[in-house]
């Protein structure tokens, strides 16, 4: 039969002898049986699982895929570099970057930042500081808080005033388009004008002019005259030639009757 | 030759639907695997009630069939494994056994048959019955189901050489009882 039978495993003897003795056959009732139950088995109509299973998992892969993807691009994020800006970033540096945050926050999710933010200004001496989730959400608002403690608000708000009647063309424009001047940019009147988005975005170019724009010498010293022309010509030898022209120009207008030297005219 | 479809061949019909493919593949195995079961479980009623198991495991697998092996290592492995599955749930079984060949004692109806040879046969039957199971088994997969060693092996889940030592172990054993001396059985 095979190579077995040749290798020794078979014993022919044996194997005649059997072969003489096993000749039963199957009853008959046993292969009508047998034969009833094959005719009488439904064919399956899903014979092989996989020729279904396979197409649908990767259905389901790919749309649990897009729907992945979907989320994550309509949901808002802030980039990792907003993370690393610091308080203390120059002017250019923080007025290069806010385009930038715009666009990363979308309308209704600023909007809504803003509201709250607002809503926590107006409570803001009596309640703790926002959460930190709030504030590396909102950028200007992350900005603005360490820079100016609740002491020195009046002050600040004056160097606002001033910083924002200096401030470059393109500001004042930007202004003047949203139908505000400058120099309303008093925080509370802007919380009671009804916090709207173009409001709380006006406050926020404010803030950020009076972070842009600090003045070169202490609040105390700007209270007289000598003082502040004194410290603005200490400056000048330490300081960017701008930042002592701006200075000067809101010396100036803060005291426009103050006799200059001739040298600085 | 080409023409006889092959035993996958007619199972993979049937599993399309055609039961005369069943069958013709029935008719080809049934009788052959019949006296598997009974000499390897002594039994006839259990013989026949496992013979239907087997079939009807057959059948119901046959959605699931693959052409990947040989169709007769797969019908003899679920015999195989319908016998195991009847030994664990008969436990007392392999004590004793009903199946006793008449024929292999008096001749049947063969009245030209030589003494010796009958008495050969009946010797033969006696010591069939009286290996263990792993022996029984291994013969009767090598003479009714014409499996290979490796085959064996595969259908009861051994290493080659067991499968090969239990053969040699039953040819050896059967061969002695067979050159017995008529007076000593």
């Amino acid at each position: 039969m095979n190579d077995e039978r040749d290798n020794g495993t078979t014993d022919r003897q044996v194997s005649d002898i059997y072969r003489e003795l096993a000749d039963e056959r199957v009853p008959q009732r046993l292969d009508d049986k047998v034969l009833r139950m094959a005719a009488g088995a439904k064919t399956p109509r899903n014979i092989i699982p996989g020729l279904w299973m396979k197409p649908i998992a990767w259905a389901a892969t790919i749309g649990l895929s897009l729907a992945i993807v979907l989320e994550l691009t309509q949901t808002p994020s802030i980039s990792p570099d907003m993370s690393a800006l610091s308080p203390s970033m120059s002017v250019d540096e923080t007025g290069a970057l806010a385009p930038a945050r715009g666009e990363i926050l979308s309308e209704t999710a600023g909007n809504d930042l803003r509201d709250r933010q607002l809503q926590a200004d107006d409570t803001a001496v009596s309640e703790p500081p926002p959460s930190t989730e709030l504030r590396e959400q909102d950028p200007a608002r992350r900005d603005f808080k360490p820079k100016v403690p609740r002491a020195e608000m009046p002050v600040k708000e004056e160097a606002a005033a001033q910083a924002l009647s200096v401030a470059p063309e393109p500001v004042e424009a930007a202004a003047a388009e949203d139908g505000l001047a400058a120099t309303d940019a008093d925080e509370g009147s802007f919380r009671r004008a009804g916090k709207t988005a173009a409001v709380s975005s006006m406050a926020v170019t404010a803030e950020k002019m009076l972070i842009a724009e600090p003045s070169l010498c202490p609040a105390d010293v700007r209270e007289s005259a000598d003082e502040w022309y004194g410290c603005i010509v200490a400056k000048r030898a330490t300081s960017p030639k701008e930042a002592v022209d701006t200075e000067l120009a809101a010396f100036r207008k803060r005291f426009p009757d103050y006799r200059v030297p001739a040298v600085d005219r | 030759m080409s023409s006889i479809p092959d035993d996958s061949a007619l199972m993979l019909r049937y599993r399309d639907g055609d039961v005369a493919a069943f069958e013709t593949l029935y008719r080809r195995h049934n009788d052959a695997l019949y006296r598997y079961l009974l000499r390897l479980c002594r039994h006839r009623d259990t013989a026949d009630d496992l013979f239907q198991e087997v079939w009807g495991k057959i059948i119901k697998s046959r959605a699931s069939y693959r052409a990947s092996a040989k169709f007769t290592t797969f019908l003899y492995r679920v015999a195989h494994n319908c016998f195991i599955d009847h030994l664990r749930r008969n436990k007392r079984h392999t004590n004793s056994f009903e199946f006793d060949d008449e024929r292999a004692a008096n001749g049947g109806e063969q009245p030209d048959i030589s003494t010796e040879r009958l008495l050969a046969r009946q010797r033969l039957n006696q010591a069939l019955l009286a290996l263990p199971d792993e022996q029984r088994d291994t013969f009767l997969l090598h003479e009714e189901a014409g499996l290979t060693i490796e085959q064996i092996a595969a259908v009861t889940g051994c290493k080659r050489e067991t499968a090969k030592s239990r053969l040699r172990y039953a040819n050896s054993k059967l061969r002695e009882a067979i050159a017995e001396p008529a007076g000593t059985s």
